[in-house]
């Protein structure tokens, strides 16, 4: 056979082309930008022109820092934190419950994963009519069924907004790690729940001790993916109040980077929209560090 | 006793899986009932089923053209104009990197990888603000909005990489060392039997992408800001624009959500597959 020369060499440079197609398009789009945001940052701008750029340190991180509006809109964002927390202790028990391998458990997750399906928009939409203060489904039901004697203005009042937007921000999550910890409980060697009962272990016991260590690095990176994205949670919240909701309660830390870059009345301020980024992905590091720290006290790898 | 106490913990299971299935489609249900009440009906008690009988004002609402905005139907249009390309050029290119990645003798092949897993470490939100200014700088957004939406996309995604890499590694190295004695070269290999032979991966990845940018609202609502808008955005405008007229934009809702449902239907596999695979260990 003849070897042809120069072979490796073509299949070396091939591979390493090929290999980083993805790495030249994050160099373009995402180390450049990622760069001038540094710069951004630390820069005061007329409206959106680059050119009108005057250094200003700490200033816009100071602005930004001076603002109540952010520190509001810092607080939403950890109400959605916690409602992703909640939908996550929902999502274990569901699937905990699917595992028992009931009859028609298939066909209950199908079910259960339409709404990850379902664009953000619509679903907003939808729950608008459910919540609808004066014809909705949901003031209507609870009145009939003596739960409520008065309508409720659940969008409308500071009161029961949150409570509006955490069922939700529930409601459309939950699929999606249903997903996840299924397929991962469904892999755990039945054998060990055998053997646990033979020593007299109850089902919550199992749960507690088999079933929870077995699944903790699928819940571990949920969790992760989980606050990673409800830190930038914005879609839900800006359909259903675009003015930012009753006292600001809808206006998350994204929202609000939103409004500082295309605001209509106070004109867009480049350097602070900049600025609420970096913050935001400090945020985002901050949770994640302490997440890996934290999980070799649970998470199980064995 | 025992059986007893078996039978009632299975009912209190059934019970409990099917609240949760009830509270999970009874506002898809409720969504589309009310999208074909008579207006009037739905300005007034709350009552679960049309009274007056079936009416399609909603639904003639979003087809009807108005003022110079898109309608939800070229919203439609625009939307598979936009998302196509991206998804399958970048599900070409995820493919060919994580076939590099597994199947090609190269140099710092390790380290490279290590880099592209960490770019996923970095928050989209940083990039946001500078990728902006830059598009606006070059006069592409108010020339060419799209673009933006588009080009990132064609050169693959580091998760796409990464769940490609799975099921490539899955393809036997004989396989392929076979066809190189063929005579087939590194690309043959690749388009003729690495590619064939991960159909099912590749139809979970690209359904999927679709599926996410077809549902995006914030890319284009950051981009886009003439008439040239995708569904999510069409829908989002024509909901206020009708703000109060239930009917009609539960009808644009339907209209909206369909494509994915009927996607989710016929592909479910793929779609629970394509997630599943993602996700587990690392």
């Amino acid at each position: 056979m003849k070897t042809k020369p120069g072979y490796k060499k073509r299949e070396e440079r091939i591979g390493w082309i090929f290999a980083n197609i993805p790495f030249f398009g994050f160099a373009i789009f995402g180390l450049i930008p990622l760069i001038l945001s540094v710069f951004l940052s630390f820069n005061h701008f007329k409206g959106l022109r680059l050119n009108s750029a005057t250094f200003v340190g700490f200033d816009n991180f100071k602005t930004i820092f001076e603002d109540e509006l952010f520190w509001q809109s810092i607080n939403n964002t950890l109400f959605v934190v916690v409602a992703t927390i909640i939908s996550l202790i929902l999502s274990i028990i569901i699937s905990a419950l699917l595992a028992t391998e009931v009859k028609g458990s298939k066909g209950f997750k199908v079910i259960y994963f339409v709404p990850y399906v379902c664009s953000l928009v619509a679903i907003t939409f939808m729950w608008k009519w459910i919540y609808d203060y004066n014809y909705g489904v949901l003031n209507a039901t609870l009145i009939e069924w003596g739960l409520i004697k008065e309508k409720i203005n659940w969008l409308g009042s500071e009161e029961y907004f949150r409570t509006a937007m955490m069922i939700l921000l529930i409601w459309s999550s939950m699929g999606f790690n249903i997903i996840l910890l299924t397929a991962s409980l469904t892999s755990i060697d039945r054998n060990l729940y055998e053997a646990s009962s033979i020593d007299g272990a109850n089902g919550i016991r199992q749960f507690f001790t088999i079933t929870l260590p077995m699944v903790s690095p699928t819940i571990f990176y949920l969790l992760i993916t989980g606050l990673i994205g409800s830190l930038q949670s914005f879609t839900i919240f800006q359909v259903m109040a675009k003015d930012g909701g009753p006292g600001q309660k809808g206006l998350t830390v994204v929202f609000y980077l939103y409004k500082k870059l295309f605001n209509a009345s106070g004109g867009s301020d480049l350097g602070v929209a900049s600025a609420i980024g970096w913050i935001v992905a400090l945020l985002i590091a901050i949770v994640t560090i302490i997440n890996f720290i934290g999980q070799k006290k649970w998470v199980n790898y064995d | 006793m025992i059986k007893k106490r078996k039978l009632s913990k299975k009912l209190i299971i059934y019970v409990s899986l099917g609240i949760y299935a009830l509270f999970v489609l009874t506002p898809f249900f409720i969504m589309l009932i009310s999208s074909f009440k008579h207006r009037y009906e739905t300005i007034g008690d709350f009552k679960w089923l049309p009274q007056e009988g079936i009416s399609l004002e909603g639904y003639k609402s979003v087809f009807e053209k108005v003022n110079s905005s898109t309608s939800i139907i070229e919203g439609f249009f625009n939307t598979l104009w936009i998302i196509i390309p991206p998804t399958i050029i970048g599900l070409l290119t995820s493919s060919l990197s994580a076939y590099a990645f597994t199947k090609l003798r190269f140099r710092g092949k390790k380290v490279m990888f290590g880099l592209l897993i960490a770019t996923m470490m970095i928050p989209g939100i940083v990039t946001l603000v500078p990728s902006y200014i830059i598009w606006d700088y070059l006069g592409v957004t108010a020339n060419a909005p799209f673009i933006p939406l588009m080009i990132p996309g064609m050169f693959g995604a580091a998760a796409c990489v990464f769940f490609m890499r799975q099921s490539f590694f899955a393809i036997p190295d004989e396989i392929i060392e076979a066809a190189k004695l063929d005579g087939l070269n590194e690309i043959q290999v690749f388009f003729r039997i690495v590619l064939p032979l991960s159909k099912p991966a590749l139809l979970a990845q690209g359904i999927l992408g679709f599926v996410a940018g077809y549902n995006d609202y914030f890319g284009p609502l950051i981009y886009l800001k003439t008439d040239y808008q995708t569904l999510q955005i069409a829908l989002a405008t024509f909901s206020d624009r009708f703000s109060g007229d239930w009917p009609a934009i539960l009808a644009a809702n339907v209209i909206a959500i369909l494509p994915t449902i009927v996607i989710y239907i016929f592909a479910q596999k793929y779609f629970i597959e394509g997630i599943a695979h993602s996700g587990v260990k690392g």
